[in-house]
């Protein structure tokens, strides 16, 4: 009798131990693939994208803080003209991830070192934020493309002073990017024009949908002197709603609200 | 003769300042507050229905000053139907606008910038819900400003109203604004009952 009671509680008592062993192991090793998984995806995604990322760690006590750093190629005190780009790479396919698996995270923290990594040029923290792949991409023939760069010429540029030299569409997957490269003789000719078409940004993407039947995801708009210097690095995400860009520090701010320097009449 | 003299130059300089005018598309009305605090907050509320925007937009915010910055509060942009709330900052170059919804006509709304205290970051608030992003501005305690701004054409009708404007202290107490320093680019005035209730309007 003793030796079956016996028994019967080293068996419940190793059952247990198996149960709490294996629940450790499950929860363990959850939070461990999270934390390599994501880790892995968002650094390959990123690179696949030529965004110059040192180092991507989950932390926080949930593994749900993403701190992200990235090198510039900028050895000034202001950042490089792609980087407001990578910013907005970074959160973009955060989010894709984010959407297409079921790992828990609540923010990204963005720091941007200097090409000598000494020094930090930016530091952001953002939410993760929301996206879905409901915009249809469409295939456009070169023609076609040709077509609408020369409406959108004709519609939303009101003077020489800037041109639309090219306009590329392609997709990454949860929409569709129209990329239009601009040229201006200089910084002074572009501000001629500038605050037209970038005021237009908006009704741009709209028109282009009820009249194109394009539906775009992100308007990118690059605009380049004579010289081949850049003056605007400019991205539009209609899914993210939220706009990134990097400009000359002589191009005209009368197309975005920004703040008086401080005691100016 | 000697009218003329003087009646010349006096011509010169009112065709100047038209000209002026005509030219310089960034026009402001608003208080500031030149005494370093740790934020600033302000109701601001849209007129009853959307205004005439002959060209660009209008906005009003409460933002730090020129630099790195940080701003939040409405745009009106021409072509839109309504106004949206937004945050904006601008950090050693990097350029960023979060759209955060709707600001309907004829209603209010908080704005507030503050500075993450014991840190140099600052982060904005829309309704005391705080939004991403927040950034590192490299300082805890600045100048602030409520201001309405209007881009592209002085025929651009503004019409704003700031009440309940407060700066944040170092211990982070809000209290409201007891400062001055006053910004009306012609066109547009500002109605000024106090330094932390006032309308913005023109032309």
């Amino acid at each position: 009798m003793n030796a079956r009671r016996f028994f019967f509680v080293g068996f419940g008592c190793s059952l247990l131990l198996m149960v709490a062993v294996s629940l450790f192991s499950v929860t363990s090793g959850k939070a461990f693939s999270q934390e390599t998984g994501f880790e892995k995806l968002i650094l390959e995604r990123l690179q696949e994208k030529n965004v110059p990322v040192k180092s991507v760690a989950l932390t926080g006590q949930d593994l749900n803080h993403l701190e992200v750093i990235l090198q510039s190629s900028s050895n000034q005190p202001k950042v490089a003209p792609e980087d407001p780009a990578y910013i907005h790479a970074v959160q973009r396919e955060v989010a894709m991830l984010y959407d297409e698996s079921d790992f828990n995270l609540d923010t990204i923290r963005i720091t941007i070192l200097d090409a000598s990594t000494e020094n930090v040029l930016y530091w952001g923290e953002f939410a993760v934020a929301m996206i879905s792949p409901l915009i249809q991409t469409t295939n456009i023939t070169a023609n076609a493309q040709e077509q609408l760069r020369s409406w959108i010429e004709s519609h939303y540029f009101d003077s020489d002073d800037v041109t639309l030299e090219k306009l590329n569409l392609t997709a990454d997957g949860y929409g569709q990017i129209m990329t239009l490269d601009l040229a201006a003789s200089t910084v002074e000719s572009a501000n001629k024009a500038i605050p037209h078409i970038m005021n237009n940004r908006w009704s741009l993407t709209e028109e282009i949908k009820e009249k194109h039947n394009l539906d775009l995801s992100i308007l990118k708009i690059r605009l380049l002197n004579k010289d081949g210097e850049i003056l605007l690095d400019y991205t539009l995400d209609l899914q993210l709603e939220q706009e990134n860009w990097w400009m000359d520090d002589n191009l005209t701010t009368e197309w975005f609200p920004s703040p008086l320097p401080a005691g100016s009449p | 003769m000697k009218r003329l003299k003087y009646s010349l130059p006096l011509s010169f300089i009112v065709i100047m300042v038209i000209y002026v005018q005509s030219v310089s598309a960034n026009w402001y009305a608003g208080n500031e507050r030149i005494s370093n605090a740790y934020g600033f907050r302000a109701n601001i509320a849209t007129s009853v229905s959307a205004p005439y925007i002959a060209n660009g937009a209008v906005a009003s915010w409460v933002s730090t000053p020129y630099g790195n910055w940080i701003q939040t509060g409405w745009a009106f942009i021409q072509g839109w139907s309504s106004a949206q709330s937004y945050i904006e900052t601008y950090v050693n170059g990097a350029h960023n606008i979060d759209w955060k919804g709707t600001h309907l006509w004829n209603t209010t709304k908080n704005y507030a910038v503050d500075n993450l205290l014991g840190s140099t970051n600052w982060c904005a608030s829309i309704n005391y819900v705080t939004y991403s992003p927040c950034v590192d501005l490299g300082f805890s305690s600045t100048s602030l400003q409520a201001l309405s701004e209007v881009q592209g054409s002085s025929a651009n009708v503004l019409d704003a109203k700031f009440s309940s404007v407060q700066y944040r202290d170092s211990s982070g107490n809000w209290h409201l604004n007891d400062e001055s320093f006053w910004h009306e680019d012609s066109p547009y005035k500002v109605n000024k009952t106090s330094p932390s209730l006032y309308a913005t309007y023109g032309p």
